[in-house]
């Protein structure tokens, strides 16, 4: 009898030395990322919390893609859906209390099997990039909280959710040979008073007005009969809230936005009509518009993040 | 054991894929002595009336409201019917680089309904002076294909019509405005004129499916047979 406890003690306290001697090792491990990716790879823990990837994407493997399938099983089918068509039980169940608006998501999840996707840094009709999906996923699609932010997932999760996403719908096979470049993105240009003048007219002369309203307040004529590709209505953005955004909300991730355009929204891609100085213009008209707009913030900002080299928020 | 005869299968099913696509992908030849399919289609009885369209944007340009055109008849005879040969895997050559006009214009698409082989670029202008939007939609559960901004007057955007099938064409700015593409695999495919007619010529001699196919009255496919140098008589006559 006393010897059975004095083993479970030992067994006891075994397990608390254990447990301490792991939790300092968490708190004296470096910065999630510090580490290498290849340590993050098995090292399962690891958040890193970024939206941008920190390591290189692993090699798709049918590891790597049932791996994926787990992750979206875990996380994504609620509302994605078992097929991936956007038919989730978190969509079904709005459309079955559809007299209690608040069980909605405003927006339906994306439907993986048509494969049509906003956040693209690609030009409107083509495929979004791997980094495209992995920022969006890792970003969120935050506007009416359409979607959460899965920037808390391990890297790894994140590619492999990706590679099996790309696995439901045919698209990414029978269309890669017309897939177009990505478009480059430079550092944006200091803000001034100026540029945000001549901003000013570039939004008139490209009408955004017709959608987002004068004001950029997506209180435009055109506004009150927009539908995107579920046929459910959908507004302009109000650009005086940047926290609205479902893409990014900084200087690149606008002129993006503008420049490829969102697929399966009105919103439509202008490519074609605006030159690299128009752009940039544009864009800090758009920034102007916001309510807490600080010209000085602003630069400071974007010197700050030019001294560390990083890239958008 | 079992799992390999599955990747076997997989494996050769995807080689099998590969190679039916392939074999489906249209051929130039040389058609020397091509048949004809030429008719009519017509509408029996009164077709049913167009919408009157409430324009309620740029009201001082595009004026307040119009008649939609989904049923253009004339005497009996149906405008804007695609007719398209489905089953035609090699033939006469057609001009890969052509530019298929698609205007939009008075607040309305110009033409309403037109043809393109795939692979061929549709030039979307705008000579209205407004923002207009061409966003184009593929197939039935209509998914956007492109979404081009045309803000500025008399510039031709052109873009690649990558698939076949119907593409819907709207604008979001103006959700009245209404066209189609018809993408096909093959150049053998076209629209009806304003008095219903329609000719499709250098076709090999054959037995083929011919797709008819209205925006509002649904399709009909029929089976017609073609000969060295002759002309196949194709009517139809659509009802409601
Ligand atoms: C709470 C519901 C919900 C969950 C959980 C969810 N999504 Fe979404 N997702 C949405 C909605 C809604 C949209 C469409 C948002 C929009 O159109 O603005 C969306 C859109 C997307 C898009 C499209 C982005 C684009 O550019 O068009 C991707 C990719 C995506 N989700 C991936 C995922 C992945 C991967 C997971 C799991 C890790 C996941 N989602 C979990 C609701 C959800
Ligand atoms: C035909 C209507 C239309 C026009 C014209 C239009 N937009 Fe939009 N725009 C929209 C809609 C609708 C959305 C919302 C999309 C969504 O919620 O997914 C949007 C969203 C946006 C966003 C927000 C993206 C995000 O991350 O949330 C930006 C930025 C934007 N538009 C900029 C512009 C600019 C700049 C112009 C003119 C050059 C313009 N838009 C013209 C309809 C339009």
């Amino acid at each position: 009898m006393k010897t059975r406890n004095w083993i479970l003690g030992l067994l006891v306290g075994a397990g608390l030395i254990a447990v301490l001697s792991l939790a300092v090792s968490a708190k004296t491990n470096p910065a999630p990322e510090e580490k290498p990716f290849y340590t993050m790879f098995f090292e399962y823990s690891s958040a890193t919390g970024n939206i941008h990837p920190v390591g290189e994407s692993p090699p798709v493997t049918p590891g790597l893609l049932k791996y994926g399938e787990w992750t979206y099983r875990g996380l994504c089918i609620g509302c994605h859906g078992p097929k991936g068509d956007g038919n989730g039980a978190v969509w079904e169940l709005g459309e079955q209390y559809i007299r209690n608006e608040d069980h909605r998501l405003p927006r339906k999840p994306r439907d993986f099997t048509e494969a049509v996707f906003k956040i693209r840094s690609t030009p409107s009709g083509s495929l979004p990039t791997d980094l495209d999906l992995f920022e969006a996923i890792s970003r969120g699609l935050v506007a009416d909280h359409d979607m959460p932010s899965f920037k808390f997932l391990p890297e790894r999760d994140r590619w492999a959710v990706i590679a099996y996403i790309k696995s439901l719908s045919e698209r990414w096979v029978e269309e890669a040979d017309y897939q177009e470049e990505p478009v480059e993105i430079g550092q944006p240009p200091m803000p001034t008073e100026e540029m945000i003048l001549a901003g000013k007219e570039v939004y008139k002369q490209m009408k955004c007005a017709k959608c987002h309203g004068p004001k950029g307040k997506g209180d435009g004529p055109s506004a009150p009969e927009l539908e995107d590709d579920n046929g459910l209505p959908i507004v302009p953005r109000d650009f005086t809230d940047a926290s609205q955004f479902v893409g990014a909300s900084d200087p690149r991730g606008i002129y993006r936005t503008f420049t490829t355009g969102f697929d399966g929204t009105p919103m439509p891609s202008f490519a074609d009509f605006l030159d690299e100085e128009q752009r940039w213009q544009l864009v800090w008209y758009v920034m102007s518009l916001r309510t807490d707009w600080d010209m000085n913030k602003a630069r400071e900002m974007l010197q700050a993040q030019a001294d560390t080299a990083g890239g958008e928020s | 054991m079992k799992k390999h005869i599955m990747h076997i299968a997989l494996a050769t099913s995807l080689i099998l894929g590969l190679w039916s696509t392939q074999a489906l992908a249209y051929k130039v030849i040389d058609v020397s002595n091509g048949g004809k399919i030429t008719g009519v289609i017509s509408f029996n009885g009164t077709p049913p009336a167009n919408p009157t369209l409430k324009m309620t944007k740029d009201v001082d340009y595009c004026g307040a409201t119009i008649s939609a055109d989904y049923y253009v008849v004339n005497n009996g005879k149906l405008q804007n019917v695609v007719v398209s040969i489905e089953n035609i895997d090699a033939g006469k050559p057609y001009d890969k680089k052509a530019i298929i006009p698609f205007d939009n214009k008075k607040c309305m698409f110009s033409p309403h309904v037109t043809t393109a082989v795939v692979g061929q670029r549709l030039g979307v202008n705008n000579t209205d002076p407004i923002l207009h939007n061409t966003h184009l939609y593929h197939g039935p559960k209509k998914k956007t294909m492109y979404n081009i901004a045309l803000p500025l007057k008399d510039r031709v955007i052109k873009k690649r019509m990558r698939k076949p099938g119907i593409v819907t064409v709207q604008c979001d700015a103006h959700e009245w405005m209404l066209g189609y593409v018809y993408v096909s695999k093959n150049p053998y495919a076209t629209v009806t004129a304003a008095d219903g007619t329609f000719t499709i010529d250098g076709i090999p001699p054959g037995t083929y499916k011919v797709k008819i196919w209205h925006e509002k009255l649904g399709e009909v496919v029929k089976e017609v047979t073609v000969t060295a140098g002759g002309t196949t008589t194709l009517d139809h006559t659509f009802s409601q």
